[in-house]
């Protein structure tokens, strides 16, 4: 069971909580709640309506796009420590994945509503979240780039 | 000495280190300013006496077309290199010309090179200023624009005063033509100038070179296509840009007609050029008082409208007057005129004219006056002056010019017109109260933009009340009559605003208004009624005060119970207390009301104050948990001004509020501070503080100040000596108190913060350096103490930044912040420009170390962990404490274990 401190060290080493301070992380902590997957289930089917952000404090979670959630074609795994589901909390957008519970884990949700509260009683939570995913996305356009260097690229050596 | 120097620095608001930046400008600009006069003199007395001002059309002619090409030429580059560089191509290529012109005047080679070189002086004169301009802007930020420029501006009068002296006193003893060459060794002063400041201080800062573009010249011919449109929809733009037409005709007729006397009047070539620079030093020195110390005044006297008539006026005077008497009087009143009166009025006022529109068509219509209208008027200046000369009797340019200058008054009056009706479409469009220069122009701009002001609040919808404020600013004196009316057709909420507006004129008119129509709408607008009446203290309103003591409602009640008790009505007092403690006893909504009225207990006498004060308090514990966040907050506001005694519930109450979720809620409970348990309140204080919304941390400040008679000496005992509460706590108290406090406590604040981040970094380097690896808890301790090294260079760098130059800190701020390593390289390089190297060695130090790490410059750690964590339990940043208590204990254990 996971103390006050872990689920504020757990949230602070997230990518989308990884800019707010551990200060503010403290409200947040205390609106966590803990839940349990088994394996074989499923935390949440791609197309679902989201509503929470989880975070693996024990287990094994394996991500597939495949429009078929019933299919376990995995294109990354969840380990302890990380979070999935995030973009949810600041789009309504239907979930983009299906998250497959690979080992028995242990996580920890934050409901959205929960969240929209103390964004609102605690805005520096925010400012820290936008930080955090405007790193997120100056890391993936730098992806991008790699990637498309390394497509020009590859015909030439061919 | 320094006292004097400190005072200087007072009155023309300028920084300390500032000074060398002002200091170099005003000799630069004196400098320029010294030779325009010097150009100016020589110029024109070559031309006129050894060319002939019968030739001076022609030369407006061909000046109008060099006039805009210059300025094509001039505006496709300025951007492209930074200011300082084109200067030293411009003084290069001028001072190469002036020497070349003044070695062909000394050869008499060809007359052809008089009107050439008066055609050089116009044209560059021209440039020059508008270059200085840019220069200064490339050079000093915004805000210092707004202190500095006036007294820099200034350089180039006095220079263009001293020039004048100068010619005065030695024009007639070394010859018009040497002048030439004084202007001469100006430029390369000049020259030498910018070049040595661009050695020792690097290229202007402000500079950003814009993109090198093909389409500059079709997108110069767009804004001029788009100007026109804008003056085609536009009335001020049309009146304004045909007054101008007519400015510079007039302008030009009365130039020429004064240079034809003087030319008359001065036999000698070296006469006229003295003459010219007296007249010059006399015309700058008025110029220059003038717009010191009277222009401003004027404007907020009699307003930009009237202001703007002054000119074309004495335009008309002088032109009158020289048709009456054409001598050497009335033609150096008329000098003054274009010299003096439109440089000191005319130019400020039609920026203010043209500010009122919005930005982009402000940047259109200027292009136009440069492109168009100015070479337009001119070839038509002179092409007129060209034919009427032919008459030769100079009455037959004089009336014409008359004529012009009536139509210059006539246009600039339609022009204050279109500026009054302009000012409300942009405050339709924009809904900005105007400020004091604003309501004092539409007072003078006539008797149709208050019927326009009127109309608009009569259709009683959301806009009125925006024009409500606008009538209440521009002519308070009426502004009861016309609204008013208003308010008696008007729906109850815009009737209420319109109210609550007018009120502020405190006109009798409103009262009596009032207490002559009692049934107007809902019984909301009643009791803001009743209160417009109480706070003016109208008395005849006491027969309203009783009736509404009886009203059902407990809104109004309750008004008439404050009424009541604060004036007093001796005789109802008795009542009104009844119906306090009634309502205190009735339903939630009259509970509410009654509890609204806690700030007026201090009213009671003793025995009626104890019962009523257990009243509120019974009512309050009854109702306060079912009620909505808006009635909590209101509540509690009321509270805030409660004197009575301690009660353990509502202090209860009151520190459960303190961490709602609604900010709103506990910032007003940090307002009632003052009931709980006096061992308490410092530490529920710091507590809000340091609350993760401003509107707390904001409420806690006004609280600090209230609770403490000496604020700011226990802020910074907090920030300093105790190092109290979080730094998000110790920053909100610093920018409290930081405008009132003296350099030596900022200094003593930045040196306490240092060595208080360097014991941090020390800690956090032990913590990273420790072998085992970090279980949970010291792994968040470590990101606690990262945090807190940031924060506390955040409040060093706050403390740091009025004893600053303004650009200083958020370079080093970027760097603290993003740890990127250019801008951690730039905020170093910041660092060194703070004159305090004694405060500032350790804090490069530390970033050094901290976030650009080496080996050779690594700080030593403090070895010890369990040392550390000591250290940090015994601080008193209640998280950190927290954190480091729990990574103690769990340290503990694993090592026992």
């Amino acid at each position: 069971m996971a103390d006050l401190f872990d689920r504020i060290l757990f949230l602070k080493e997230s990518s989308v909580f990884s800019k707010v301070t551990t200060d503010d992380l403290r409200h947040v902590a205390q609106a966590l709640e803990e839940d349990v997957f088994f394996a074989g289930e499923r935390v949440f089917d791609i197309n679902d309506q989201g509503d929470h952000l989880y975070i693996v404090t024990e287990g094994k979670i394996g991500i597939s796009i495949d429009p078929d959630p019933s299919k376990k074609e995995f294109v990354a795994f969840i380990g302890q420590g990380e979070a999935f589901g995030e973009m949810n909390l600041v789009d309504d957008l239907p979930r983009s994945a299906t998250a497959h519970v690979i080992e028995d884990t242990r996580v920890l949700a934050l409901e959205k509503s929960r969240l929209s509260g103390l964004l609102l009683s605690y805005p520096e939570i925010s400012i820290g979240m936008m930080r955090a995913l405007s790193l997120k996305i100056r890391e993936g356009h730098a992806r991008q780039v790699e990637l498309q260097n390394k497509i020009h690229r590859e015909p030439q050596n061919d | 000495m320094n006292h004097i120097i400190k005072y200087l620095h007072k009155l023309f608001l300028i920084k300390e280190d500032e000074t060398g930046t002002v200091l170099y400008f005003l000799i630069f600009f004196l400098v320029i300013g010294f030779g325009m006069a010097l150009g100016h003199a020589t110029s024109n007395a070559l031309f006129l006496k050894r060319y002939g001002i019968d030739y001076l059309p022609l030369v407006y002619l061909v000046q109008g077309s060099a006039c805009f090409i210059a300025m094509v030429i001039y505006a496709s580059i300025a951007d492209l290199i930074s200011a300082e560089h084109f200067f030293k191509i411009l003084f290069t290529i001028l001072a190469s010309l002036v020497m070349g012109f003044w070695t062909l005047i000394s050869l008499d080679t060809n007359p052809l090179v008089f009107p050439a070189y008066f055609l050089f002086y116009e044209v560059i004169s021209e440039i020059l200023l508008v270059h200085c301009a840019l220069y200064l802007n490339q050079n000093i930020n915004t805000l210092q624009a707004k202190r500095l420029s006036p007294i820099i501006f200034a350089g180039l009068q006095i220079g263009t005063v001293l020039g004048g002296v100068f010619l005065t006193t030695y024009a007639t003893l070394i010859g018009t033509t040497n002048i030439m060459m004084v202007w001469f060794g100006l430029l390369l002063i000049a020259l030498f100038l910018i070049v040595l400041r661009h050695k020792l201080k690097g290229a202007s800062p402000y500079f950003r070179p814009a993109r090198k573009s093909a389409q500059k010249i079709r997108r110069m011919a767009t804004h001029i296509q788009q100007g026109l449109r804008f003056t085609r929809d536009s009335e001020l733009l049309r009146s304004a840009t045909i007054a101008m037409v007519f400015m510079v005709l007039t302008y030009y007729i009365i130039s020429y007609s004064v240079k034809h006397v003087y030319t008359d009047n001065y036999a000698q070539e070296a006469e006229l050029t003295a003459f010219f620079g007296t007249l010059t030093t006399v015309t700058s020195m008025l110029a220059l008082l003038i717009q010191l110390f009277l222009t401003n005044r004027l404007i907020e006297r009699f307003g930009v409208p009237t202001v703007n008539l002054f000119y074309p006026i004495v335009s008309l005077g002088s032109v009158l007057g020289m048709i009456f008497n054409l001598g050497l009087p009335s033609a150096i009143t008329s000098s003054i005129n274009i010299k003096t009166v439109m440089p000191a009025f005319h130019n400020p006022v039609r920026t203010m004219f043209l500010n009122i529109l919005p930005q982009q068509i402000q940047g259109r219509a200027r292009a136009i006056t440069m492109a168009i209208v100015l070479p337009v008027s001119l070839i038509i200046a002179g092409i007129m002056l060209w034919f009427l000369q032919k008459l030769n009797n100079p009455l037959y340019f004089l009336i014409p010019g008359a004529t012009t200058a009536g139509l210059f008054l006539y246009f600039n009056i339609r022009m204050n017109r279109a500026y009054g009706k302009t000012l409300l479409i942009h405050l339709k469009e924009h809904l900005f109260l105007p400020d004091e220069q604003s309501a004092t122009s539409l007072r003078n701009t006539g008797k149709e933009n208050i019927d326009s002001i009127v109309e608009a609040i009569d259709r009683v919808d959301e806009l009125s009340s925006s024009f409500a404020h606008i009538l209440v600013n521009a002519y308070p004196e009426e502004a009861a009559d016309h609204i008013l009316p208003a308010i008696k057709h008007a729906p109850p909420n815009i009737a209420d605003q319109l109210l609550r507006i007018v009120s502020t004129t405190d006109n009798p008119a409103i009262y009596r208004f009032l207490i002559d129509n009692p049934g107007l709408h809902d019984n909301h607008f009643h009791a803001n009624m009743l209160r417009v009446l109480i706070n003016a203290h109208a008395t005849d309103a006491a027969p309203l005060l009783q009736q509404a003591l009886e009203d059902p409602d407990p809104r109004i009640k309750a008004t008439a119970i404050h009424g009541i008790l604060l004036w007093p009505l001796q005789q109802q007092h008795k009542l009104a207390v009844d119906n306090w403690l009634s309502l205190l006893h009735g339903s939630k909504t009259e509970q509410l009301a009654a509890l609204e009225l806690i700030p007026d207990i201090k009213y009671l006498e003793t025995e009626t104050r104890n019962s009523i004060e257990q009243a509120c308090l019974s009512s309050t514990l009854r109702i306060f948990a079912t009620q909505s966040s808006s009635a909590k907050i209101f509540i509690l506001n009321a509270y805030s001004h409660w004197q009575g005694p301690d009660n353990p519930d509502i202090q209860n109450l009151i520190c459960e509020a303190m961490e709602h979720t609604d900010p709103g809620i506990r910032a007003a409970a940090v307002q009632c501070i003052h009931m709980i348990p006096r061992e308490q309140r410092y530490r529920r204080l710091e507590y809000a503080l340091g609350d993760g919304h401003i509107q707390v941390r904001n409420s806690a400040v006004d609280t600090f100040h209230k609770e403490t008679p000496d604020a700011p000496q226990l802020a910074l005992k907090w920030i300093i000596e105790d190092n109290r509460g979080t730094p998000r706590a110790q920053e909100t108290l610093l920018n409290a108190i930081i405008k009132t406090m003296p350099q030596n406590e900022l200094k003593s604040i930045v040196d306490n913060k240092i060595k208080d981040a360097l014991q941090i970094h020390r800690m956090l380097v032990t913590l990273r350096d420790y072998k085992a690896s970090l279980n949970n808890h010291l792994g968040l301790l470590k990101h606690v103490l990262e945090e807190r090294l940031q924060q506390i260079l955040e409040i060093t760098l706050t403390a740091l930044e009025p004893l600053c130059a303004p650009h200083v800190i958020p370079i080093i701020r970027a760097g603290i912040r993003t740890h990127d390593e250019r801008h951690m390289a730039n905020a170093c390089e910041a660092l060194q420009s703070i004159p305090n190297q004694k405060l500032t060695l350790t804090l490069g130090q530390l970033f050094q170390d901290a976030y650009m790490p080496t080996k050779e410059t690594k700080l030593s750690n403090t070895d010890d962990i369990e040392a550390v964590l000591d250290s940090l339990v015994s601080r008193r940043d209640p998280w950190l404490q927290e954190c480091a208590k729990a990574a103690r204990n769990s340290f503990r254990r694993n090592d026992n274990g």
